[in-house]
């Protein structure tokens, strides 16, 4: 190897180890691996763990089997063998034009901002880099699929045993295990370098190649138009070059020499490997980073559950750049706060938004049709989750902008309370909307429960207020980060509810008062818990630390 | 003597063990026009985050008008204007609709189209208006931050770094309007690096050092 060859995969590898060690960085402190002293702690708890996640995974993949096993004793293929080669082909072709179509539309090498200001603009050999980043994203990918493999050699086992497989089996599970997964990994490797390979020539020079999209749709046409046009010989449910390229699965179920299934698939896999060290070459580590930026950062938000700002990723490529003004009535004063929010709530909507308004009204329903006091204690807990974090959602979104917030001219408790109106009126309809519907069922509907619908989910907005704001730091604000509620939003909205149920209760039992008499004590006990809330925010929002 | 528009008293912020802004005095007056310079780190920006009511201080109190920053917030809000170096924005509104909600939040819509057109004619941001702002590049953040303060009425205006990301012309306007609104009797505090700027402005300087201030 060259002088510059060898400084070139020097270079790669000081940036990729540190992207594998900190991708490995959870797993290596789960397994004990001092990395300072670059040894484990103690040898006995690798071993504990080694077993211990043994028997998990083992546990999850034969419980998935048992599952597949069933579906492919029904699936209308003749046989469980035939279903096996139609799930584990119609799986894996299905994931190789998926990985091939993607490739072909946007660089399958992810580059981050760092990569894009240090590595891309080196001129080490493209042909390292390519290789590096292939394989250190099929690693993650090769695990997947290996156990995707198993669950298909497991299931088939079972399939072929249904119910008279117990523990004395472990060697026949591990031995279909294995077969799959030898045969599968290499496929795997073939079928993704493959596309990386035609990801990496799309990227040469400055041209785009917008034909090769087409590549990965031609090849499902041509598949589905072979299996229509071609008919079944004999008995046999397939056409026959259907058995000619499964032999890799057919060896994989033990139908055929496993010498056969795992050459062919080392020799698919090195021509793959090949092709993409040919195609990487002219490969323009710029394009790949340009179109890859933003793309690095949304999965490391997704990889690390930062929720705000996958939804901001998200929410900017759906806006685009630009927007006419919505015609939406606006009025002067705190009503231009409310036209903001509504703005801001029409422009985000999405329907995975509505799910949490469909969730509140089935448990709003589902806590008069409850059986017993204690189901209905829990699902008003769940409720006042949901409840709790519609209410606060635009809340959390106008405290990331810190600076404008301070600006405008209302006291803290009257921004708290613009804040909420909008969720609180859905909330109000929302309840109203059950009523109807459950006296319009013939569902009895305690009036207790009914009149403390709306003040209750009051209490628990301004709760979930107070949660977020006592939580919240100036510092923090100002680079954007708004905390998110705690298990406190729920306690502090189940004491309102509670106490103030609680309260009536009393006097109903204990005073034989009229129900009416109790209701009204009860409304006004909440009353005083959402102003006291209500204060409290406020109180917090103007003296945010 | 031209009365104290703001002023603060004894006024520090600590970090932990690090005291960013030791306690400090300051007073503005109307139609005065400061500036603050300092190297990075000294401070500026934790002063004016105090003053503005974005960083509540470790200690000392801040007046404005006589109102108190934080028991008299209404009051302070409507007098009291602020442009961070690095403003951020809502993500679901383009740059005419943060205009116009700014607007109508400090009940300023009298003539509202015809300000807006000229403001953000002036700093370039009219055929970009119906933009939203994560398409614009730090300095059009920048400018639209301007537009927000000025779209709307206020007697203090304080500034980080305002010049940091403006073209040429975009300073010279800026410096424009900031020497107008100090004649108008507004009393402005603004920090900078930028030394044809400060000269522009012909302004009063304290300088900021280690956390201490101190008027040159």
């Amino acid at each position: 190897m060259e002088a510059s060859q060898s400084s070139d995969l020097r270079a790669v590898w000081i940036v990729q180890s540190r992207k594998i060690f900190s991708r490995l960085e959870f797993w290596l402190i789960l397994i004990g691996y001092d990395r300072r002293r670059q040894s484990f702690d103690s040898w006995i708890y690798l071993v504990y763990v080694f077993i211990f996640f043994s028997i998990w995974i083992f546990v999850v993949l034969t419980f998935l089997a048992g599952v597949t096993g069933q579906m492919l004793s029904a699936l209308p293929f003749g046989s469980p063998f035939n279903s096996a080669i139609v799930v584990g082909g119609a799986a894996f072709t299905a994931i190789y034009l998926i990985e091939l179509y993607s490739a072909s539309r946007r660089s399958p090498f992810l580059f981050s901002e760092a990569d894009s200001t240090l590595l891309c603009m080196t001129p080490v050999d493209r042909r390292f880099v390519a290789l590096s980043w292939f394989l250190n994203d099929w690693v993650v990918r090769g695990l997947l699929y290996g156990a995707g493999a198993i669950v298909i050699g497991y299931a088939y086992l079972e399939a072929q045993f249904p119910g008279e497989l117990g523990a004395a089996d472990l060697p026949a599970y591990i031995i279909a295990g294995m077969r799959m997964w030898s045969v599968f990994l290499p496929l795997h490797l073939a079928a993704q370098s493959s596309a990386w390979a035609i990801g990496a020539w799309r990227l040469h020079g400055r041209r785009d190649r917008p034909v090769l999209i087409w590549i990965a749709p031609l090849l499902a046409i041509l598949l589905v138009a072979a299996w229509i046009l071609s008919s079944p010989s004999g008995e046999d449910i397939f056409p026959t070059w259907v058995w000619s390229i499964a032999l890799p699965l057919r060896s994989g179920l033990g139908a055929a020499p496993l010498a056969a299934g795992v050459g062919l698939g080392l020799l698919c896999a090195v021509a793959g490997i090949a092709l993409l060290w040919i195609a990487s070459g002219e490969m323009s580590l710029a394009r790949a980073a340009q179109e890859t930026r933003g793309h690095e950062v949304l999965q490391t938000a997704l990889l690390t559950v930062n929720n705000d700002l996958v939804r901001e990723l998200r929410l900017h490529r759906r806006l685009g750049a630009e927007r006419r003004p919505i015609r939406l009535p606006a009025r002067q004063g705190p009503a231009a706060l409310i036209w903001k929010n509504a703005v801001r709530g029409m422009r985000s909507f999405t329907l995975d938004q509505a799910l949490p308004w469909l969730v509140i009204l089935g448990l709003s329903l589902a806590i008069f049709l409850a059986p017993d006091l204690g189901t209905m204690a829990w699902l008003v807990l769940v409720w006042i989750f949901f409840v709790g974090g519609r209410a606060v959602q635009s809340l959390r979104r106008d405290l990331k902008i810190w600076w404008l917030m301070r600006q405008f001219p209302y006291s803290s408790e009257q921004l708290v309370l613009l804040n909420l109106g909008l969720p609180l009126l859905g909330i109000a309809l929302t309840s109203l909307v059950v009523l109807i519907f459950a006296v319009w069922i013939g569902v009895s509907v305690p009036p207790m429960i009914a009149w403390m619908f709306f003040p209750g989910a009051v209490g628990v907005a301004f709760a979930a207020a107070v949660d977020i704001l006592r939580q919240a730091r100036t510092s923090l604000l100002l680079s954007g980060s708004v905390p998110d509620r705690s298990l406190l939003s729920v306690l502090l909205g189940a004491l309102v509810l509670g106490i103030s149920g609680f309260v009536a209760w009393l006097m109903l039992t204990a005073l034989s008062t009229p129900l009416w008499l109790g209701i009204l004590v009860m409304l006004a006990v909440c009353a005083g818990f959402d102003y006291g809330l209500y204060r409290w925010a406020g109180y917090l929002l103007r003296n945010v630390r | 003597m031209p009365e104290i528009l703001l002023q603060a008293r004894d006024l520090s912020r600590s970090y932990g063990e690090f005291q960013a802004l030791k306690p400090v005095d300051v007073a503005l007056r109307a139609g005065e026009l400061v500036v603050l310079i300092g190297s990075n780190g000294s401070g500026k920006t934790t002063l004016l985050s105090c003053l503005s009511g974005v960083l509540p201080p470790t200690t000392g109190e801040v007046s404005l008008e006589g109102f108190d920053l934080y028991r008299d917030e209404r009051e302070v809000r409507r007098r009291l204007a602020f442009v961070p170096d690095v403003p951020v924005f809502y993500q679901e509104l383009t740059a005419w609709e943060h205009v116009y909600a700014i607007a109508l939040a400090h009940r300023a819509s009298e003539g509202f189209e015809e300000r807006a057109k000229q403001l953000l004619g002036e700093f370039g941001l009219w055929e970009a208006r119906h933009l939203f702002p994560h398409s614009y590049s730090r300095g059009m953040r920048l400018k639209l931050a301007l537009v927000l303060v000025l779209i709307r009425p206020f007697s203090v205006l304080l500034l980080d770094e305002p010049s940091s990301a403006l073209d040429i012309e975009s300073t010279a306007i800026l410096g424009e309007k900031l020497l107008a609104l100090a004649t108008a009797q507004t009393a402005i505090l603004l920090t900078t690096h930028d030394p044809n700027f400060a000269n522009q402005l012909d302004a009063k300087t304290w300088s900021i050092h280690d956390g201490s201030l101190s008027i040159v």
